[in-house]
C-alpha cells in the first residue's frame, strides 16, 4: 500500500511537471519556431534598362531581355509582366516607389541603365532592391566592355542578382561545348561546337571531316580535350579555343585513348587507355607528356573524373560484373565502390562543389540522370526517358546539362538541363541535333 | 482496515487521475473564452436574503489590486536614421486598423493591402507608428476601477414566491381549455429578462455562493474536489472546503488518509494557482501556437530552395512589435547563427526578414492585453524540419 501511494505521488508529480501551467514565465522575448513556409518562384520586376546615351536603346532592350530570361530560366524567379508595372523608372538614380512595387507583389526589383562610353565601350549598370524590406540588396555594379560583349555583361548582371538573392554562385556567364550532329543516322556527321550556356553565340571548333566525341573544358575554359577518330582509332587531342589549333596528346603505339578529363589545376589529363584488349585508367602531365598507370585490372575502367580538390577520381568499371561507380585516390590504389542500386551506372562527373556526383543510370530499359553523395548515399534520379546520358555540371553545381535522345528512326539527340532538385527541366536551344555537352567554368 | 485502505486507494487513484487530466487538459478546458456578443443568461431564482448574503460576502472579500500595465515600449524614433542611399525611401502605406471586435472562432480575414501611395519623398519617411511619448505619459486608457457589486437587474427586484411544483394534471382535467376559461394563474409571471447585461455586471459567480454555505452542505452535494477554476482573488475557500470535506470520509488517525488529505490540499492549491494563471494575463501555450500557425498559415515565409545551402540554414531573428502587432522593420536583426554572415546565412536571413514584414499585412493574432509579453519576439526559421 505505501508503495502504491508513493508510485501514485510520483506519477502525479511527473504529470504536474510535464503539464505545467501553460502560463510559463515570460521574462525574456517570446520565442517561437517556424518550420512551414512556401517554396515558390520569387516575383521579380525587371523594368526596361534605360538608355543613357543615344544609340544605346537597342542594347538596353537586349540586355533587359537577357537578364530577365536568365533569372526566369532558373525556375527560382517569376518575372512580373511589364504591363503590370505601376511605377515607371525614368532615371537610374530616381527614388524607388516602394508602394507601387509592393502593390503588384514585387519582392525583388532590378533597375539598370546602358550607355556608350567615349572610347567605344558600353557601360551596363544595375541596382537590386528588396521591395519587401524597402532597401537595396547590395551595392550597384557596372560593367564596361566592347559592344559585342553586351551579352556577357547581361549575364554578369543576372549572375550578381541571382547570387545576392539565392546565396549561390551564378552560372549565366559560361559556355558549353558539345557535339553538333547532322546528316542521316547511318552517316552521321559530327563536329565540335561551342555556344553560350543559353544557346546564343554558336560557333564551331572543328569541321565534319572526322568523328569527334566527349569534349571537355579546361579549368580556365580556354582549352578543350576531345576524342577524335581521324586516324580510324580513338585519339585524344587538345584544342586551344582562342587559336583553334589542336594537337594530339602523347600516345603509345598500339593503344587507343579516349574519355579524357582535365585535373583541377589543368596540368594533367586522366583518361582511358586500351591496350591488348584491356582498358585501364592513366594520367598524363600535359607539358611533359609523361604518363602513369592508375589501374591494372582485367575489367574495363573508363569515364574518370577528378574531385574538385584533385585528391580522388571517380570512374566507371565493370569489375563487379556490371557497370558500377568507383572512387580511388588520384595516385591510384584501392578503389571503393559507391553505386549499389538496381541497374548499371556510368559516366560519373564530380560536382564543382565536391559534394555530389552526377551519373547515368540504366535500369529496366530506361535511362536516367541521377546524383548521389560521394559516398554513394542519397541517390536521386532527376530524369527518366528513352535515352538520357552524359551529365555535365553548371559552374555553381546546381544545374546539370545532359543529352536526351528520342526513340525511333527520326529520333534526334538534344541538350537538356535540369536543376539538381529535379525541377525545371528545359531544353537547351541548338540549331540542330546535339549531344555530349561539357559546361565551362564561370568566365572571368 | 483493508476495506478502508481499498477505499482510500480507490479515492486516491481517482483523485490523482482527475487532477492529472485537469492539469493536462486544463489549457484546453479553461482557455480564456473569447469575447462574445452579449447574450441572455438564465438565472436561478434566489431569495433576497440569499442575495444579500452574497453581496455581503463579496464586499468583504479582499481583492488584489490590479496590476498596473506597463507602458509599451515604442520604437526609438530619436535614433539617427540610417545613412540614406542614393535612392530615398517612400512612405509606407498605412496599415489597416485593428478590428474593434475580434471573432476568434472565425478564420482570420486576410486584410488586403491598403492602396499604395505613389507619393515619393526625399526626406526619410515618417514612421506610421504611435507618437513618441514622454516616459511619464500614458497613452493607454486607464484601467477602470474594479466595480463594486450591486444588485443586478437580472435578479428579481422583489422576492417572489417559489414557483409551485409542476403538478401532473388530473385525468379529468386533460381536456383542453381555452385561455379565457383557464383558472387564474397560480403565480405572477416571472419578470421579463433583460436582453443585455448591465453595464457594470457583478463580478460574483454563482459558484462563489457556496462559500458561505455550510461545509456539510458542500460535502453532501458538491463533488469532493471541484473541477471548476476558482475565481479571483483567492483559492482559500476551495482548499478549505476540500479540507473541511475531507474529514467527512477519512479517518483522522489513519496515516494514509492524512497523506491523502495532504496531497489533495496541495494539488488543489497548485491547480488553482495554475488555473488562475491561465485565466489571468499570462500568454498561454495555445496563444503561442496560434502565433506560429498565423505565420505559417499566411504563407509569409518563402523558403529558400531546399537544395541550396540557404534552404538548409536555420536562422533566428529578433524583432520588436508595435502595439498593433506590426513588426518594426528597423528592429529586425539576426541573432543566430553568430559570427560572420556567410552567403547562405545572408540569404536565409533575407527570406526570414521578408517573411516577418510580409505578415504585417495580416491581423496579428495576439491580444493587446498581453502586449508586454509579445512585444519582443525571437523567431526561429527552421526550413528543413
Amino acid at each position: 500500500m505505501p508503495r502504491l501511494l508513493t508510485i501514485a505521488r510520483l506519477v502525479f508529480c511527473l504529470a504536474l511537471g510535464l503539464a505545467a501551467p501553460a502560463a510559463l514565465a515570460q521574462d525574456g522575448p517570446l520565442r517561437i519556431e517556424i518550420t512551414e513556409g512556401v517554396i515558390e518562384p520569387m516575383p521579380v520586376a525587371v523594368p526596361a534598362f534605360l538608355a543613357e546615351t543615344a544609340g544605346a536603346d537597342v542594347i538596353a532592350a537586349d540586355v533587359t531581355r537577357v537578364v530577365a530570361a536568365d533569372l526566369v530560366g532558373t525556375g527560382l524567379f517569376r518575372e512580373i509582366p511589364r504591363e503590370a508595372h505601376i511605377a515607371r523608372v525614368t532615371s537610374f538614380d530616381a527614388p524607388v516607389a516602394w508602394g507601387d512595387w509592393r502593390a503588384i507583389n514585387t519582392e525583388a526589383l532590378v533597375t539598370g541603365a546602358v550607355g556608350l562610353a567615349g572610347d567605344g565601350r558600353i557601360v551596363v549598370k544595375f541596382r537590386l532592391f528588396d521591395v519587401v524590406s524597402g532597401q537595396p540588396l547590395g551595392d550597384g555594379l557596372q560593367f564596361a566592355g566592347p559592344p559585342g560583349q553586351w551579352r556577357r555583361m547581361a549575364h554578369k548582371v543576372a549572375d550578381a542578382v541571382y547570387s545576392r538573392i539565392t546565396g549561390e554562385g551564378g552560372y549565366f556567364d559560361s559556355r558549353v561545348v558539345f557535339v553538333a550532329e547532322s546528316g542521316p543516322k547511318n552517316e552521321r556527321l559530327k563536329q565540335l561546337a561551342i555556344m553560350d550556356y543559353d544557346g546564343a553565340n554558336l560557333g564551331y571548333l572543328t569541321d565534319t571531316s572526322t568523328i569527334v566525341l566527349a569534349p571537355r573544358f579546361s579549368p580556365d575554359g580556354a582549352r578543350v580535350l576531345y576524342t577524335t577518330f581521324e586516324t580510324g582509332f580513338p585519339r585524344i587531342k587538345l584544342l586551344d579555343i582562342g587559336s583553334g589549333i589542336a594537337r594530339p596528346l602523347a600516345e603509345q603505339p598500339g593503344t587507343m585513348t579516349f574519355a579524357p578529363r582535365f585535373s583541377p589545376d589543368g596540368a594533367r589529363v586522366v583518361y582511358s587507355l586500351e591496350q591488348g584488349g584491356n582498358t585501364d585508367l592513366w594520367v598524363m602531365e600535359i607539358a611533359s607528356g609523361r604518363a602513369a598507370r592508375l589501374t591494372n585490372a582485367p575489367s574495363i575502367e573508363t569515364a574518370p573524373s577528378f574531385s574538385p580538390d584533385g585528391s580522388r577520381i571517380v570512374f566507371e568499371s565493370d569489375r563487379s560484373g556490371t557497370q558500377q561507380l568507383y572512387i580511388m585516390p588520384t595516385a591510384g590504389g584501392a578503389a571503393e565502390r559507391i553505386s549499389f542500386g538496381q541497374g548499371r551506372y556510368g559516366t560519373p562527373v564530380w560536382s564543382p562543389r565536391g559534394d555530389m556526383i552526377a551519373f547515368t543510370k540504366q535500369n529496366a530499359g530506361r535511362f536516367h540522370i541521377g546524383v548521389m553523395r560521394t559516398d554513394g548515399s542519397e541517390e536521386r534520379l532527376l530524369t527518366a526517358s528513352f535515352l538520357d546520358e552524359g551529365p555535365t555540371w553548371a559552374p555553381n553545381g546546381r544545374v546539370i546539362m545532359f543529352t536526351r535522345a528520342t526513340a525511333g528512326a527520326t529520333g534526334e539527340p538534344a541538350l537538356y538541363s535540369v536543376d539538381i532538385s529535379g525541377r525545371n527541366l528545359r531544353r537547351v536551344p541548338t540549331p540542330a541535333a546535339a549531344s555530349d555537352p561539357a559546361w565551362s567554368p564561370l568566365l572571368p | 482496515m483493508e476495506r478502508g485502505e481499498t477505499i482510500g486507494l480507490a479515492v486516491s487513484g481517482g483523485a490523482h487521475a482527475a487532477l492529472i487530466l485537469w492539469v493536462a487538459l486544463g489549457d484546453l478546458l479553461f482557455r480564456p473564452p473569447p469575447p462574445r456578443p452579449v447574450e441572455i443568461a438564465d438565472v436561478a431564482m434566489i431569495s433576497e436574503a440569499e442575495f444579500r448574503a452574497l453581496t455581503a460576502v463579496a464586499a468583504a472579500a479582499p481583492r488584489a489590486a490590479p496590476e498596473a500595465p506597463s507602458a509599451p515600449e515604442l520604437p526609438d524614433t530619436t535614433a539617427p536614421a540610417p545613412a540614406p542611399s542614393s535612392d530615398t525611401r517612400a512612405a509606407l502605406p498605412p496599415q489597416p486598423a485593428l478590428p474593434e471586435e475580434a471573432v476568434p472562432d472565425a478564420a482570420p480575414d486576410v486584410l488586403a493591402l491598403a492602396p499604395p501611395q505613389a507619393e515619393v519623398r526625399d526626406a526619410p519617411p515618417n514612421p506610421i507608428l504611435a507618437p513618441v511619448i514622454e516616459p511619464d505619459e500614458q497613452v493607454l486608457p486607464e484601467i477602470s476601477p474594479r466595480p463594486q457589486p450591486r444588485p443586478a437587474p437580472r435578479v428579481a427586484p422583489t422576492p417572489s414566491d417559489a414557483p409551485a411544483p409542476d403538478a401532473a394534471p388530473a385525468p379529468d382535467t386533460l381536456a383542453a381549455t381555452r385561455p379565457d376559461e383557464a383558472a387564474e394563474p397560480a403565480e405572477e409571471p416571472a419578470p421579463e429578462r433583460e436582453a443585455a447585461a448591465p453595464e457594470e455586471a457583478g463580478t460574483t459567480l454563482p459558484s462563489e455562493a457556496i462559500e458561505d454555505i455550510s461545509a456539510d452542505e458542500v460535502a453532501s452535494s458538491a463533488p469532493l474536489t471541484s473541477l471548476r477554476p476558482r475565481a479571483r482573488p483567492t483559492a482559500r475557500p476551495v482548499a478549505e472546503t476540500a479540507a473541511e470535506a475531507a474529514p467527512e470520509i477519512e479517518d483522522p488517525v489513519d496515516p494514509v488518509a492524512d497523506a491523502l488529505a495532504e496531497a489533495l490540499g496541495e494539488t488543489t492549491q497548485a491547480a488553482t494557482a495554475g488555473a488562475q494563471g491561465r485565466i489571468g494575463n499570462r500568454i498561454s501555450q495555445g496563444e503561442i501556437d496560434d502565433l506560429v500557425r498565423w505565420y505559417e498559415r499566411n504563407l509569409c515565409w518563402t523558403k529558400p530552395d531546399p537544395t541550396t545551402l540557404a534552404g538548409r540554414t536555420t536562422v533566428t531573428i529578433a524583432v520588436s512589435m508595435d502595439l498593433r502587432g506590426k513588426a518594426i522593420a528597423d528592429s529586425i536583426r539576426l541573432i543566430e547563427p553568430e559570427g560572420p554572415m556567410e552567403p547562405e546565412v545572408r540569404t536565409a536571413y533575407g527570406a526570414a526578414r521578408r517573411a516577418i514584414l510580409k505578415c504585417n499585412a495580416h491581423e496579428f493574432p495576439l491580444s493587446t492585453d498581453k502586449y508586454d509579453q509579445w512585444k519582443n519576439l525571437e523567431i526561429v526559421f527552421r526550413p528543413n524540419r
